[in-house]
């Protein structure tokens, strides 16, 4: 029971604290999860961030999700999201509503405008790091065809997303090493 | 300025697109907001531009999980307590379901290796969305705002961001404020 809180109130406090989102919660939630709290042994944490890693959806609450489930079972899953995502998102409701309910407020507007330039050098500094990190273990020619490919498909044929992620997925299934 | 409130959205509309973005939102966190802007914007026209600014702006100035936090503002938006549950539920389970599934039996039928390959496979072509999303909202920015303005304002995020370094919600929260501060207003009071 008294691991089951520590497991609770590592996910919370990652969850309240970390900012940005995705590998800004590996760190954190090792420290808690392995070393603050021995709720799972550190080769069996990084072979959650492994698998995590390569799989869609916020790696947060993956890895959350995992540890809890394979230490507590259901119940670690479920509390483990609840704790984890709750705080964030209830604070995110809350500010939301704040700004909904002012928006006709020219300084609101103000920000809305202003703020875009940042979104944007946040979004460039991720991809940044992206290919940074991607051209380190990948042949550059294969990283060129995706890219190259999905830019095509997604600005000059117009198809969604999902086709760019389907056609990387066969490409690397066929092509890579 | 249009209103904001609920036309109603069928649950399962929005089920099936927090299920989208939870299967498609490789890389985590930022990375996923072409895919969010693709769908809700772009796609289904949910919302304008300025309605999908407050969500990305709230949720960065905020601590937590991002793309949690965007889909459950949308749903919010759209049914109220309902739908922001029902997003929650969609997008906090799926990948953590998918992640159980594989490490307790999956991975009998499929190697690291594979999984590894895929992941790898995935970045440029999130990458590629990424510049797309930068490219239009580039354009977007420069109408809005004007090439002085636009490329001023670039010019100190890629100070705050790259040279800085400060994390994302310091430099979220400190524009908000310092706009807040300095445009004029009729009104005073807001929150400090």
């Amino acid at each position: 029971m008294m691991l089951f809180i520590q497991f609770l109130f590592g996910a919370l406090m990652t969850g309240l604290t970390a900012f940005g989102g995705g590998v800004a919660f590996v760190p954190m939630l090792e420290a808690f999860f392995t070393q603050i709290f021995a709720i799972i042994p550190a080769d069996q944490f990084f072979e959650i961030v492994g698998y995590a890693s390569a799989l869609p959806g916020p790696l947060g609450a993956k890895i959350v999700g995992a540890v809890g489930y394979e230490t507590f079972g259901l119940p670690g899953l479920i509390f483990g999201e609840l704790f984890f995502d709750g705080p964030g998102i209830i604070l995110a409701l809350l500010l939301y509503r704040l700004l909904m309910k002012n928006r006709q407020q020219p300084k609101l507007q103000a920000v809305t405008q202003f703020i875009q330039p940042f979104i944007i050098v946040m979004v460039a500094k991720v991809a940044v790091s992206l290919t940074t990190t991607t051209i380190a273990t990948m042949e550059i020619w294969h990283f060129f065809i995706i890219f190259g490919g999905s830019l095509f498909l997604i600005m000059k044929k117009k198809y969604p997303p999902i086709v760019a992620i389907i056609f990387a997925i066969c490409y690397g299934l066929v092509f890579l090493p | 300025m249009k209103q904001n409130n609920q036309e109603q959205v069928p649950l399962l509309q929005l089920v099936v697109s927090a299920l989208k973005i939870a299967l498609l939102s490789f890389g985590g966190g930022v990375s996923a907001l072409p895919v969010i802007y693709d769908e809700y914007v772009a796609r289904r026209k949910w919302f304008d531009d300025e309605t999908f600014q407050y969500f990305v702006t709230a949720s960065n100035a905020l601590p937590g999980p991002i793309i949690s936090q965007l889909l459950v503002m949308i749903g919010y938006n759209k049914r109220g307590r309902i739908g922001a549950g029902v997003s929650f539920l969609v997008i906090g389970f799926t990948g953590p379901i998918l992640l159980i599934l594989l490490l307790t039996f999956l991975y009998k039928f499929v190697p690291l290796a594979i999984v590894e390959r895929i992941s790898q496979a995935v970045i440029p072509a999130v990458l590629a969305l990424l510049a797309s999303f930068l490219w239009q909202q580039y354009h977007k920015a420069q109408k809005m705002l004007g090439w002085q303005r636009n490329w001023g304002l670039l010019g100190v995020a890629f100070f705050a961001f790259f040279i800085l370094e400060w994390n994302i919600a310091i430099i979220f929260i400190s524009v908000i404020l310092v706009i807040l501060v300095i445009t004029p207003n009729q009104k005073r009071g807001e929150s400090s």
